[in-house]
C-alpha cells in the first residue's frame, strides 16, 4: 500500500511539471504509434506506386511520397517501430550488462575491479560511430549490428555508475550486518544492492534512448543500418538527401520524429530524475 | 607533474593496446573472414586463400596481434590491397580535413557557449539566460546529421548562400573557410547550448564560493570577478568535457562529411566499407580511436596544468 | 572628535524567507571613531554577519534594509552608486574573513591577487608588486618575494590569515573589519595574529571592527565593545566597564560561560539556554 501511494505521489509530481507532462505525452504517442503502426498507417509502407511518385502533401498522402511513390507518412509511422525495436532491447541489455559488471567491480576484489575498469575505459575509447562502422565492415549492415554497438558502448557508462554506488553501499551498516550473518556475494548484490541502485540507473538509461534512436537513424542514413525496403527514420533521410533538390518532405518526415522523440525522452527523464532525486533538480 | 604526465600517457597507450587487441580478436571471431568479404561471392577459394596470406590472416591470432603492434610501432598500418598503397598514407591524407572540420565545429561553440554561460550565470533569469536554457534543450534534440541536412537544404539548396559539397580550393584559406562554414555550423550548433549550460552550472557553483565574496569586498569589478577570477575555476570541468567530446565530434564528422561530400576520415571509412576495402576501414578506425584516447589524455593533462592545486600536488 | 569612520544608526534588516520575514537586525546603533578598536560579541546567529555584510553592502539577495542607515566617513552608504561602492570597498573599508582556507581564489597566484586589488593606484605593476612584498614582510610572512608566485593553498592556515590581513591593509583602509579572524586557528596562533593586528593597527592608524564570540580575544584587543543578542545591541561601552560591570543579563551570562574567564575548574561548562531572555525574565 505504501509503495502504491509513493508511486501515485511520483506520478502526480510528473503531471504537475508541464515539460514532464509534455514529455510523457510524446513518449506515449511514440510507443502507441509503434505498437499500432500497421493499423495506423494509411498505406502499406513498402507498396510502390509509380504514378504517385514524388508527390507533395495531399489529402491521401499527408506527407507526400518518395521516388517510388511510397507513402511518407506510413513510412514515418513504421519507422518509429524500428527505432524502438532497436533502442529498447539494446538499452535494456546494456543496462543489465553494466549493472552486472559494475556491481561485481564495486563489490568484488581489487584486481577484478581494476580489470573491469580497464575494460570499461577501453570500450569507451572508441568513437561510437567509428566502432559501429568497423562492425558493419565485418558483419555487414543490420539492426543487430547497431544493437551490438549500443550494448558495447553504453554498458561501461552504466557500469561505472553502478560501481560507484555499490562501493558507497558496500560500506554501509546494513551490508556489514548481512556479511556478518554470512550472506554471500550474489545474495548481497541481488537482494540488497540492486534494488537500491536500479531506480537511478533506469532513469539514466531511459534518457539515453533518444541517443540510440539517433544512432540507428544515422547509420540507416548512411546505408549502414536497416536494409531496404524496411522503413526507418534514417532511411527516410537517406532518400530525402538524394532528392534534396526536388522535395524537402522526406527530410522533414525523417527529422521531425527524431527531434520530437529526443525532446520527449529528455523532458520525461528530467522530470523523473527530479522526482527520484530532488537534490539533482535541474538548474535550467 | 612529469610523473603524472608519463602515467597518464602510459594509461592512454595501454588503453589503445587493449582496444586494438579487442578489435583484432573480434575480427578473428566473426563468422566468415575479411578475405571472402573483400573479394565478393564470385571469388574462387584459391583467390581468397591468396589474399588471406597477403593480409597475414593465415597466421595464428597471437602472431597476427604481435605483428600488428610491431608494424604499428613503425607507423605501418598495413597495405591497401586494392590500390597497393600503405593504409597509413591514405588515412593521413584524409586526416587533416577531418581535424580542420572538428576545429571549425568546436572553436566557435566554445567561445560563444562560454560567453553565454558566464552571462547566464551572472544574470540569472534574464532574457538571455532563459533563451540559452531553451536553446540548449531544443538544439541538443537534433543530432548533427539532422542539422547538417537542414543546413544543406536551407543555406545551400534553397538560399544558395554557401557551397553544398566539397572542401574548396586547398590553396585558398578563404575558400576553405567558406566550405567549412556549413559543416562547422552543423556540428557546432548543439555544442553551443550544451557548453553554455555546463559553464553556467559550473560558474554558479564557483560564484557561491567564499573567495568571490572576498574579491567583491576588495572592490574588484564584476567583469574581472566573472571573467577573470571565477571563470578560471569554472572553465576547468569544461576542459575535461571537451576531451570526452572528441568522440562525439569524430562521430558527428562522419555524418557531416557524407552530407556535404567533404573529404575526411569519415567519408574514407564509408567509401571503404562500400568498396569492401577492409584494411582501410580498420586503419581509419584505429587512427580515430587513437585520436580520441589521446585527446582525453591531453584534456586531463591540460586540466592538471591549469589547476595549480593539482599541478603542484603531482 | 572628528567625523566617525563608521556610524551605524538605527539599522534594521529583514530576510525574506519562504516562512515569512525574519528580523536579522533591529535598531542597531554602532559608532567607531578614528583609530578605535571596537569589538562586537555575540553567539552565532545573533546578526553579527548580517551587520558586516551590510557595512560592505554585500548582503544576501533576500536581505532588505527596513530602516536606519550606515555612514562611512560621513557618506551615506546606501546612496553610493555601484562605482562609488567599488571605490570604497578595499580602500576605505576592508575586511579579513573568518575562514582563511576558503577566502582566497585557489587558482590565482598571491602576487596577482595582491596586484589586482591595487587597481585604484596609479603606479606601475612592478611597484604594486613591491608594495605587496613589503606588506607580506610587514605581517610577518617569511620570504615574501617567493610567495608572489605561489598560491594561497600552499600556505598554512596561520600564514593565510596573515596574508588576508596583508591584503586588507594593502590599500590603507580607514576601517578594517575582522570577522572572527582567529576562530579557525589554534590558540597559540590566535595570540600571534591578535598581537600582529594590534601592532599594525597602531602603525597604520586605522580603526578596527573586531567581530568575535571569543571574549578573551575581544578583551585583549579592543577599546570598546558592543554585545549583540538576537539582532539587537543589548549593551555597549568601554571594554573595562562592560566586562567588569555588565548591566544586561545576557552579557553577564556570556561572561560566565566563557571558558577562559572561569574562575574555577568545573566539570560542567555553563551554557546559555536557547530562549535566554525568556528564561532570564521568568
Amino acid at each position: 500500500m505504501k509503495q502504491q501511494s509513493e508511486l501515485l505521489k511520483s506520478a502526480k509530481l510528473i503531471l504537475r511539471d508541464p515539460l514532464g507532462l509534455l514529455g510523457l505525452v510524446i513518449v506515449i504517442a511514440l510507443v502507441g504509434s509503434a505498437i499500432f503502426a500497421p493499423s495506423l498507417a494509411p498505406f502499406n509502407p513498402t507498396a510502390i506506386d509509380m504514378k504517385a511518385r514524388l508527390s507533395g502533401p495531399t489529402a491521401s498522402h499527408w506527407l507526400g511520397t518518395d521516388q517510388l511513390g511510397r507513402d511518407t507518412f506510413s513510412r514515418m509511422i513504421l519507422g518509429g517501430r524500428v527505432a524502438l525495436q532497436v533502442a529498447l532491447p539494446s538499452i535494456a541489455a546494456a543496462l543489465g550488462l553494466g549493472l552486472l559488471l559494475g556491481m561485481v567491480a564495486g563489490y568484488g576484489p581489487r584486481w577484478l575491479d581494476n580489470a573491469i575498469m580497464l575494460l570499461f575505459d577501453t570500450l569507451r575509447s572508441f568513437p561510437t560511430v567509428m566502432l559501429a562502422l568497423s562492425f558493419v565492415a565485418l558483419v555487414g549492415p543490420s539492426l543487430g549490428t547497431v544493437m551490438l554497438v549500443v550494448i558495447v558502448t553504453s554498458a561501461p557508462i552504466y557500469g561505472r555508475i553502478a560501481r560507484t554506488q555499490t562501493m558507497t553501499l558496500k560500506s554501509s551498516e546494513f551490508i556489514t550486518a548481512e556479511e556478518a550473518m554470512g550472506a554471500r556475494m550474489p545474495r548481497i548484490l541481488l537482494i540488497h544492492i540492486l534494488p537500491n541502485i536500479l531506480g537511478t540507473l533506469v532513469v539514466l538509461a531511459s534518457m539515453d534512448i533518444p541517443a540510440v534512436i539517433a544512432l540507428e537513424a544515422g547509420l540507416s542514413f548512411l546505408g549502414m543500418g536497416v536494409k531496404p525496403p524496411t522503413p526507418s527514420w534514417g532511411s527516410l533521410l537517406k532518400d530525402g538527401y538524394a532528392l534534396i533538390r526536388s522535395t524537402p518532405w522526406l527530410i522533414i518526415a525523417g527529422a521531425l520524429p527524431i527531434v520530437m522523440t529526443t525532446l520527449g525522452f529528455t523532458f520525461l527523464g528530467e522530470a523523473l530524475r527530479d522526482v527520484a532525486d530532488p537534490k539533482l533538480r535541474r538548474t535550467r | 607533474m612529469l610523473f603524472y604526465t608519463i602515467k597518464r600517457l602510459g594509461l592512454a597507450a595501454l588503453i589503445i593496446v587493449v582496444a586494438m587487441t579487442l578489435l583484432l580478436v573480434m575480427v578473428h571471431m566473426v563468422p566468415g573472414d575479411p578475405a571472402r568479404t573483400m573479394l565478393g561471392p564470385r571469388a574462387t577459394p584459391e583467390m581468397q586463400e591468396a589474399l588471406r596470406i597477403r593480409m597475414g590472416l593465415d597466421k595464428p591470432l597471437i602472431t597476427q596481434i604481435g605483428l600488428f603492434f610491431l608494424n604499428l610501432l613503425r607507423g605501418d598500418l598495413g597495405m591497401d590491397v586494392f590500390e597497393n598503397r600503405p593504409v597509413a598514407t591514405i588515412v593521413f591524407e584524409q586526416l587533416p580535413y577531418t581535424l580542420e572540420l572538428i576545429a571549425a565545429a568546436i572553436i566557435w561553440p566554445v567561445v560563444l557557449g562560454t560567453i553565454l554561460g558566464v552571462y547566464s550565470a551572472s544574470h540569472r533569469n534574464s532574457l538571455i539566460d532563459r533563451l540559452t536554457g531553451v536553446l540548449s534543450i531544443a538544439v541538443v534534440a537534433a543530432p548533427a546529421f539532422v542539422v547538417s541536412l537542414f543546413a544543406l537544404l536551407i543555406f545551400a539548396v534553397q538560399l544558395q548562400w554557401l557551397p553544398a559539397i566539397g572542401a574548396g580550393d586547398p590553396d585558398s584559406f578563404a575558400d576553405r573557410l567558406r566550405y567549412l562554414a556549413l559543416p562547422g555550423f552543423s556540428i557546432g550548433l548543439s555544442w553551443v547550448g550544451y557548453i553554455a549550460r555546463m559553464v553556467r552550472a559550473s560558474m554558479l557553483e564557483v560564484l557561491g564560493e567564499p573567495h568571490i565574496r572576498t574579491a567583491r569586498a576588495f572592490g574588484l569589478s564584476e567583469w574581472r570577478i566573472h571573467y577573470g577570477y571565477a571563470l578560471k575555476l569554472g572553465i576547468l570541468p569544461i576542459i575535461t568535457m571537451l576531451g570526452v567530446g572528441m568522440g562525439f565530434l569524430l562521430s558527428a564528422a562522419v555524418f557531416t562529411e557524407m552530407v556535404f561530400a567533404r573529404p575526411g576520415i569519415g567519408k574514407l571509412v564509408i567509401d571503404s566499407i562500400t568498396s569492401r576495402n577492409y584494411p582501410v576501414v580498420m586503419g581509419a578506425v584505429l587512427v580515430s580511436t587513437m585520436l580520441f584516447v589521446l585527446s582525453t589524455a591531453i584534456a586531463d593533462l591540460a586540466n592538471a596544468a591549469l589547476d595549480p592545486r593539482v599541478r603542484k600536488a603531482l | 572628535m572628528s567625523e566617525p569612520v563608521l556610524k551605524v544608526s538605527n539599522l534594521s534588516i529583514d530576510y525574506r524567507t519562504e516562512q515569512g520575514r525574519l528580523k536579522a537586525l533591529r535598531n542597531i546603533d554602532l559608532t567607531i571613531g578614528a583609530g578605535e578598536i571596537v569589538g562586537v560579541v555575540g553567539e552565532s546567529g545573533c546578526g553579527k554577519s548580517t551587520l558586516i555584510s551590510a557595512i560592505l553592502r554585500l548582503m544576501a539577495n533576500n536581505a532588505e534594509v527596513t530602516g536606519g542607515g550606515i555612514a562611512i566617513n560621513g557618506r551615506d552608504l546606501f546612496k553610493l552608486s555601484a562605482r562609488e561602492l567599488r571605490m570604497m570597498r578595499g580602500a576605505e573599508v576592508s575586511i579579513v574573513f573568518q575562514d582563511p582556507m576558503q577566502s582566497h581564489n585557489p587558482v590565482i597566484s598571491i602576487g596577482r591577487q595582491m596586484v589586482d586589488i591595487q587597481f585604484r593606484e596609479n603606479i606601475s605593476k612592478k611597484e604594486k608588486l613591491n608594495r605587496a612584498i613589503a606588506m607580506l614582510a610587514e605581517v610577518g610572512i617569511p620570504e615574501p618575494a617567493e610567495k608572489m608566485k605561489q598560491y594561497p593553498f600552499e600556505l598554512s592556515g596561520g600564514m593565510r590569515q596573515r596574508l588576508a590581513i596583508a591584503m586588507a591593509l594593502l590599500c590603507r583602509p580607514k576601517l578594517l573589519i575582522a570577522d572572527e579572524p582567529t576562530t579557525a586557528l589554534d590558540a597559540t596562533l590566535e595570540v600571534q595574529i591578535l598581537d600582529k593586528l594590534k601592532d599594525l593597527q597602531q602603525r597604520y592608524g586605522c580603526s578596527v571592527l573586531f567581530v568575535s564570540h571569543h571574549l578573551g580575544a575581544v578583551a585583549r584587543l579592543c577599546d570598546k565593545v558592543a554585545v549583540m543578542y538576537k539582532g539587537e545591541v543589548v549593551e555597549s561601552g568601554d571594554i573595562d566597564t562592560v566586562f567588569s560591570n555588565p548591566q544586561h543579563p545576557y552579557t553577564r551570562a556570556l561572561i560566565e560561560c566563557d571558558p577562559a574567564g572561569l574562575e574555577e575548574r568545573t566539570r560542567m561548562l555553563p551554557t546559555i539556554p536557547a530562549d535566554f531572555l525568556e528564561a532570564a525574565r521568568s
